[in-house]
């Protein structure tokens, strides 16, 4: 059996076969680079509140309540990873430098302004914006602003998400190029 | 069935592998820390205790108007009967050693050994072939290139070859395990940290290594360690000088990078504030000995027609030998101060215009860490106009031919206050 084939119809299948072989690899590549994300819809997420709330709690402790209390308003949005985590590492530095700074701290705020990635663990890494209202020992009030980044977890149990930890600066500067030190 | 026979090999070769017991063991250093048991020595080491130190490599978390708070590192030291440093540190502080392993530290170590998980992992420096001329230790002391897996040979039984001095060896389940860990767990249940690993610095380290240096330490690093020993009889007089030491030059420096005229951040909407820089490295020691050499001549005696050649000392010369000793920086901190005639002035004269003008933060302090210090902090607030001054104080570690050494530099620089006179 014979087929015969012009060149005008060989010179199609040839644009054709070519054309589906450069959308195939753009796709293998949009997929292996999670470029599809981007133009799918972003979930509103719901359940923020007990994580939000933990950094809030982090970042503006009441100081005459003493540590132990402080931990436990933090760990009340946190992961039991997490919390563990906090008390072993580093909420003790942290505790002391709050106290040296001889600061009050009477209003926080956390929001969340970006859920920037997933990690493999399905963790979250939230971008936030915090709010610390503060009176200094010579009495002034002063509001300071902080955007940071915090690794969060859904939890099933519950339905909402709690705070794993509050990414190092170290983290941060290599992760997503800002440095924290220029935000003070 | 197929999946489930990779899964099962998969397993069977990981629970093989994860019990790895690596070294790269260094002859008579080990045998001051741990028995052929593998039981830790603890009561013929001198316990320094838990030691603390803030360190740059360690994790930072900004709190907003507070500052920066960095997680210290967090050590047990101990020190051996011949004066070398033994650091545990906590399984945190280890984490991040590892992963800034020229700045922590831990690349200096002369020697490492512990468990990693379920393995252990003994190394040190491949040049290093004993400690029992501390001269040539030192002098192989420069940087430890082997830290790492090793490119391992079984041992048969570790702790003993550890002992015995063999290097990049490692086991499988070593008899004394058991023995190393229990004895690992004594100060971890003590301290309430979990310690893993451990890490051995020679006498002329301990300046750099967070415990600072005991006064054995200190002793044995001021005595020279190359001195002839002492002879009753009077030795002839030497042709050749004597030995000279020709101490490292210390460079540091302490000064404002940036920006060229800095504003007082009250007075600034971008709150700017300044840029510093500290820096502090020492260069080696040079210790410059000499050997004397015999001259030979050829020297010939005929007697009755016999000739006998010989050779004979003519005289002597002499032969330089040099010894780099390699120090750190063992201590340092940086520091801004406002001068005392601007604090003067801000208080006597500026308070008379602004009747509100205080000193707000007239004083900053600045750490770091290294063998090379440096620190940087960028954006430092300053709220206090005048002249600063940017100091780095601090001391060298000292080598086993020269004392610590202490070290001071500043640097000045002004912070601007814009004042606006109305005349009338």
């Amino acid at each position: 059996m014979n087929i015969t084939l012009s060149q005008k119809k060989i010179t199609k299948i040839i644009l054709a076969v070519a054309l589906i072989l450069a959308l195939g690899a753009g796709a293998y590549n949009a997929w292996t680079n999670n470029l599809f994300e981007r133009f799918l819809p972003k979930q509103e997420l719901s359940g923020t509140e007990p994580a939000l709330k933990a950094v809030a709690d982090f970042y503006a402790p009441n100081l005459d309540g003493g540590y132990e209390a402080w931990l436990t308003q933090v760990c009340g949005g946190m992961s039991a990873d997490g919390c563990g985590l906090l008390r072993a590492m580093y909420g003790d530095v942290v505790w002391k430098t709050f106290e040296a700074s001889g600061a009050k701290f009477v209003q926080s705020q956390a929001l969340m302004i970006e859920d920037v990635e997933t990690l493999k663990n399905d963790h979250h890494i939230w971008k936030l914006d915090v709010t610390v209202v503060s009176v200094n020992p010579q009495d002034e009030q002063k509001t300071n602003q902080l955007q940071t980044y915090a690794q969060v977890s859904f939890d099933k149990a519950s339905g909402t998400w709690l705070l794993e930890r509050i990414l190092f600066d170290q983290e941060i500067k290599e992760r997503y190029g800002v440095d924290m030190g220029a935000q003070q | 069935m197929k999946r489930n026979a990779i899964l099962i090999a998969l397993m069977f070769l990981i629970l093989t592998l994860l019990p790895a017991h690596q070294a790269l063991a260094q002859a008579s250093a080990w045998s001051e820390v741990v028995d052929s048991n593998g039981n830790i020595l603890y009561s013929q080491m001198t316990d320094q205790g838990v030691v603390t130190q803030a360190a740059a490599w360690m994790p930072n978390i900004t709190l907003p108007g507070v500052g920066t708070v960095s997680v210290p590192a967090e050590y047990h030291s101990y020190v051996t009967q011949s004066g070398n440093t033994v650091l545990m540190p906590t399984a945190t502080t280890l984490f991040f050693m590892a992963a800034n392993a020229n700045q922590s530290g831990f690349s200096a170590a002369a020697s490492t050994m512990g468990t990693s998980g379920l393995s252990m992992v003994n190394s040190n420096n491949g040049n290093v072939v004993g400690i029992a001329s501390l001269g040539a230790f030192f002098g192989a002391l420069v940087g430890n290139q082997n830290i790492g897996l090793p490119s391992a040979t079984t041992a048969t039984n570790f702790f003993n070859q550890v002992l015995a001095g063999q290097s990049n060896i490692w086991s499988l389940a070593p008899g004394g395990l058991m023995n190393f860990l229990s004895s690992l767990a004594t100060p971890s249940l003590q301290d309430g940290n979990l310690y893993t690993y451990m890490l051995l610095y020679a006498p002329g380290q301990c300046g750099s290594t967070p415990a600072g240096c005991s006064a054995e330490q200190l002793a044995l690093i001021v005595t020279p360690t190359l001195t002839p020993p002492v002879s009753t009889e009077t030795p002839p007089p030497s042709p050749c000088p004597g030995a000279s030491v020709q101490l490292g030059a210390i460079s540091a420096s302490a000064q404002q990078t940036a920006p060229a005229y800095p504003l007082v951040v009250g007075q600034d909407p971008d709150k700017r504030g300044v840029d510093v820089e500290f820096s502090a490295s020492v260069a080696p020691t040079i210790y410059t000995y000499y050997v004397e050499v015999p001259l030979y001549d050829q020297e010939t005696k005929c007697v009755n027609g016999v000739c006998k050649s010989q050779q004979v000392v003519v005289g002597h010369t002499c032969e330089a030998h040099t010894i780099s000793y390699p120090e750190c920086i063992a201590s340092a901190s940086g520091s801004l101060a406002l001068s005392k005639a601007s604090r003067d002035w801000i208080l006597n004269e500026l308070s008379i215009r602004y009747p509100e003008a205080y000193l707000h933060h007239p004083n900053f302090s600045f750490g770091g860490s290294g063998c090379a210090f440096s620190a940087s902090e960028d954006h430092v607030q300053v709220a206090d106009p005048g002249n600063w001054s940017a100091h780095i104080g601090g001391s060298t570690s000292g080598t086993p031919v020269s004392g610590p050494r202490s070290f001071s530099r500043a640097s000045a620089f002004s912070v601007w206050l814009k004042e606006i006179v109305i005349v009338k």
